[in-house]
């Protein structure tokens, strides 16, 4: 099992961040009835794990008895449409792009209607059933439309639960109908505790672990949690040791790929500032983008790599760009015009 | 002297007048002499009829010439009686309708579908006119052509593939050609095209009975059904029931051949049916789904485009004979910007007509010729009171492939003169992109079409920002080509998408895709609980990454952190299989095994870290748990495969691994500086290994190349 998987809490009671949020939890899911969430917060924080902990909650070990269903909806009269989606006794759980584009409105209409029109028939605390939409500011407009009505009307057999990164592609509509919960990125603490305890379980030694190791991890993961967990695995696992791992502070934490191609580029920025150069500093973005970075996180590590490497002048502009930038790479799909043009400006600014 | 000059409406070719005799012309003169014209050497004989043309002393080609003189004259009769009442026509028929070729020889385009349509009708003639069969054995210079004639094994030399498919790009002449093959053969066409209604009934009554009934025309000739444009309307019923034809012929062919007669006439059941009719498909695009079926019981035709020279003949013959003048150039242009569609060029010949003389040149709108133009000022081609940059926008919109353009100016502007002061130039064209885009997003989501002819104003920009006096048309192209080409000799283990500059924002979208289905692999083979936590960009970016990571660490790996990082793997149900592959290794082709995983880990790999191949790893003791029951291909039997198995030794120290986590493991790693082949001779050992390992070599699939190798020649020395 993954580290990430293992020492997943799986219980309210194992919840190991955020004690006020967790006592907030407690307090909805051990009451009569629970209000549709909108459960937001960066990667890596603990959206899912909240989750998964209220329907435990809920509805006890069987919410973990979940499996992979396929299924098919005719979309119009010739065109059919084929989606998987993880089904649980009591719970549905979706995510917007394994419905494929287009289509998500389509699928969330029928399947809400079909788990609102049936009634619970297994033994369970709560006369509802949940749907966990992942993803949810990836749901198109139309669909989210579609939600509002449903969430009303069929309130006495369904409950949604949104799982977003941020509120700010959700329609209005919807975020007045559902209780947010943020979930905010861990801090120091709060990831070498985690990391700590993990280190514990797993007979690493030293314990606590040392401070230069942590930092490392800590600077590596971006207050991302999973990534933390994932990168001491990486870390350790190469390590000798049967019994007794034993870790140092010149431990070496691997670093991730794409992020040592997205530093190489900001030195390459930083070195010369030519036409020349952006023509090389093409050939790394298609690479990156080729490999699924998505184009965001691109120009967002590339900010903070070209931020530690700039003087204090120049900052704010290229933090402007940068946020310029990163907007029309949303808004339009030519990502690798964006981001020779967001260089381009870059070397512009560098020059003067 | 004065004699009526033997000529035909529809030749086109004032020499290609026809013989009865080979040898000249009979013609009478206004006394009622007759006397020979002797035929002059004619330089173009060859086009005009090809050598070796293979039916040349066939009854058939005998038929058709008889038939084309009787018609000639017959015409020439016709001319002078209708002299008149023909001018006025002229205006109301088409000229694609007037000038479609009538006999086989008026046919003009790629000859060798011609005869291969023919023969292939000629070859039915034994099965409906009773002729002799005509599978050329004995006819010498038939012999190099002996390959182009459908195969036969039928009693009645039928061709073994019952029908014939005919594809190519619209306006070739491909009905045409069928028609008048069809027609020139003797038979009566039956043609069943998208215009009619084509389900199962149809088929069955009209072409089915048309078919295996023996049934006879009205003119009393034999029935050929042309099925036209089978891969656009057909109904799946309507191939279903070409499809039974053939199987109800398959099944009667069978039986009579098995009596050994296949004598004309003899009748199976209702539901074996001999074909007794030749069918004929024609269709655009011969990959089409609904004709995957069909497909093995067709001859095959790809029809060709005509040659320019062939076609300009042609159209400056229609040209001379509607009295409008058309310089060559033009003509070329015509053809060039159609394509080759012959029905196209007559069209625009016919309507171009009332307006101007000569046909204006609006042919250089292709999306790579317009990004070349592009990049350079003061040349471009104007007309009346136009500017350049109203020129381009003009040859923008008509090209209407804008996300081309803008795709090959980004790819090509780094390569372009132009003066530029601290990159402001590439900024400002970041901001025409995504003024682009924006306008593109309007158009295409909100259906806003009034804006599209804005889009060619955001690709002009391009021009007034990089576009030079310097440059000339490809020069930028040509030195991107250089660049590349530069690039190949400094490294010979080049980014993959630097191979083709061009083509790099595609190739790296191809990429993109593999890497897509191999993502969803990974996740697939995820546990269920924390699938969910990894969405399909975190999946890459956090796990991803971590796998890499272990598999690309280059510290000596112990015995224990081998069986934990096998152990990250299993949990990750990575699979990996062995193969084989050529390994290049001063210049000698030594046969390797590799270890492939699914997903494909290589997929994740970013081109610009080092390449790492995946470790033997898991592999090893993946296949030596499956040992017992390997089948390395089904094509040889057990004991091969035991046989070509060696197995090897290695002896080191020893540590008892539990059996659990007996995951034997070497690293093989490759440091990208040391080039070479990807799974190259820098291949090394990497891990100390500390026990026993077992390693299967499969030397190849045959026991003859059975040799010994040591494990230096396996895995490379360091």
């Amino acid at each position: 099992m993954l580290w990430v998987d293992k020492y997943a809490p799986k219980t309210l009671k194992d919840l190991d961040l955020n004690d006020n949020l967790t006592d907030r939890l407690k307090s909805l899911a051990y009451s009569e009835d629970l209000p549709h969430l909108l459960v937001y917060g960066p990667s890596g924080a603990g959206k899912k794990t909240r989750v998964s902990a209220v329907l435990h909650a809920l509805y006890g070990n069987s919410a973990r008895n979940v499996k992979l269903e396929s299924r098919t909806f005719a979309a119009t009269a010739s065109r059919k449409v084929e989606f998987t989606l993880i089904v649980g006794p009591h719970h549905f759980e979706l995510t917007p792009s394994d419905l494929g584009p287009n289509n998500d409105r389509i699928i969330i209409q029928e399947l809400i209607k079909e788990l609102a029109q049936s009634n619970q028939v297994t033994k369970s605390a709560h006369r509802f059933r949940v749907v966990v939409i992942n993803e949810a500011d990836t749901l198109s407009r139309d669909a989210q439309a579609a939600l509002r009505r449903t969430m009303e009307k069929y309130t006495t057999s369904l409950r949604l639960v949104l799982v977003a990164q941020s509120t700010s592609n959700i329609i209005e509509p919807i975020k007045s109908r559902t209780l947010q919960i943020r979930v905010p990125a861990p801090d120091y603490e709060s990831i070498t505790r985690v990391l700590n305890r993990v280190a514990q379980e797993e007979r690493i030694s030293p314990v606590p672990l040392p401070e230069e190791l942590l930092a490392k991890i800590f600077a590596q993961s971006g207050r991302n949690l999973r990534r933390a967990l994932l990168s001491l695995e990486a870390a350790v696992s190469v390590l000798p040791g049967d019994q007794q791992i034993v870790v140092s502070n010149s431990t070496t934490v691997p670093p991730a790929d794409w992020r040592e191609v997205i530093t190489e580029i900001a030195q390459m920025i930083i070195k010369v500032q030519s036409a020349s150069q952006l023509l090389a500093i093409r050939g790394k973005y298609y690479d990156l983008i080729a490999h699924c970075i998505p184009p965001r996180i691109i120009i967002k590590t590339l900010l903070t790599e070209l931020l530690t490497r700039v003087s204090s002048s120049k900052k704010p502009s290229i933090v402007t760009a940068a946020a310029l930038y990163d907007h029309r790479i949303q808004i339009g799909n030519k990502s690798i015009f964006h981001l020779e043009a967001f260089t381009a400006k870059v070397m512009n600014v560098l020059e003067h | 002297m004065n004699f009526p000059f033997v000529q035909e409406e529809a030749s086109f070719s004032d020499e290609d007048c026809k013989t009865e005799n080979r040898f000249g012309i009979n013609a009478v003169r206004s006394d009622g002499k007759t006397f020979l014209l002797r035929k002059r050497e004619n330089k173009n004989f060859d086009e005009l009829r090809p050598i070796g043309y293979d039916l040349a002393n066939s009854d058939l080609i005998r038929e058709i010439e008889d038939e084309s003189l009787a018609r000639a004259i017959q015409n020439s009769e016709a001319d002078v009686n209708t002299e008149n009442s023909a001018k006025s026509e002229v205006s109301t028929t088409l000229w694609v309708d007037k000038y479609r070729p009538k006999k086989f020889l008026d046919l003009i385009g790629d000859e060798r579908s011609h005869r291969y349509v023919m023969r292939f009708l000629r070859m039915w003639g034994t099965c409906v006119f009773g002729l002799p069969a005509a599978h050329p054995k004995e006819k010498k210079f038939v012999r190099s052509y002996k390959d182009d004639w459908p195969k036969t094994d039928d009693p009645m030399a039928r061709p073994n593939r019952r029908m014939l498919l005919i594809s190519g790009s619209p306006g070739l002449g491909k009905t045409t050609l069928a028609h008048v093959a069809a027609k020139q053969a003797g038979y009566e066409i039956l043609e069943v095209n998208a215009s009619d209604e084509r389900n199962a009934d149809t088929a069955n009554k009209t072409v089915r009975h048309a078919l295996l009934n023996n049934r006879i025309g009205r003119s009393g000739k034999p029935v050929c059904a042309i099925i036209d444009e089978i891969d656009g309307a057909a109904e799946s019923g309507f191939i279903k029931a070409l499809l039974d034809i053939i199987e109800s012929d398959k099944r009667a062919s069978d039986k009579s051949g098995a009596v050994g007669g296949g004598k004309k006439g003899q009748k199976g059941k209702a539901d074996n049916t001999l074909l007794r009719r030749p069918i004929i498909l024609i269709c655009n695009n011969p990959y089409a789904n609904t004709l995957k079926k069909l497909k093995p019981h067709c001859e095959h035709v790809q029809y060709k485009k005509t040659s320019a020279g062939y076609l300009l003949k042609r159209l400056q013959y229609i040209c001379r004979q509607e009295k409008i003048k058309v310089d060559v150039q033009s003509l070329l242009s015509l053809i060039d910007s159609n394509e080759g569609d012959i029905r196209a060029c007559l069209n625009s010949l016919q309507f171009n007509q009332e307006r101007t003389s000569s046909i204006q040149k609006d042919i250089d709108t292709s999306a790579t010729q317009i990004v070349d133009a592009l990049f350079v000022k003061g040349i471009h081609n104007t007309e009346g009171t136009e500017t350049e940059n109203q020129a381009l926008v003009r040859r923008i919109g008509a090209c209407g492939e804008s996300d081309k353009i803008i795709g090959g100016l980004f790819a090509q502007y780094p390569f372009a003169h132009y003066n530029d002061d601290r990159l402001n130039k590439t900024i400002q064209a970041g901001e025409w992109v995504f003024f682009y885009e924006i306008l593109n997003k309007q158009i295409w989501s909100n259906m806003n079409f009034d804006l599209l002819p804005y889009t060619s104003h955001a690709i002009l920009a391009w021009h007034e920002l990089f576009g030079s006096i310097t440059n000339n048309l490809r020069k930028p192209r040509q030195e991107m080509m250089k660049a590349v080409a530069q690039e190949k000799k400094n490294k010979d283990n080049i980014h993959p998408f630097f191979k083709d500059k061009a083509n790099m924002d595609y190739n790296a979208y191809q990429v993109k895709q593999t890497v897509l289905s191999s993502n969803k692999l990974f996740k697939g083979a995820l546990p269920l609980r924390i699938t969910g936590l990894f969405v399909t960009e975190n999946l890459r970016i956090e796990l991803g990454s971590m796998v890499l990571s272990l598999l690309g660490c280059t510290q000596p790996l112990t015995a224990e952190a081998i069986s934990r990082v096998a152990r990250v793997l299993q949990d990750l149900d990575i699979k990996v299989e062995p193969y084989r592959l050529e390994m290049e290794d001063l210049n000698e082709t030594l046969p390797c095994i590799a270890f492939q995983s699914t997903p494909n880990i290589h997929n994740f790999q970013l081109f610009q870290k080092c390449r790492l191949i995946l470790p033997n790893l898991v592999a090893i003791q993946y296949q030596m748990s499956r040992s017992g029951n390997v089948k390395r291909g089904s094509s040889f039997n057990e004991e091969g495969v035991r046989k070509s198995k060696q197995r090897k030794v290695l002896h080191e120290s020893s540590i008892n691994i539990q059996p659990r986590t007996k995951n034997m493991i070497s690293w093989i790693h490759k440091d990208d500086d040391e080039g070479g082949s990807e799974f190259g001779e820098n291949a090394y050992v990497k891990a100390n290994v500390t026990d026993k390992v077992w390693i299967e070599y499969h030397e190849g699939y045959s026991n003859a190349v059975r040799r010994l190798i040591s494990w230096n020649q396996l895995w490379g020395s360091n």
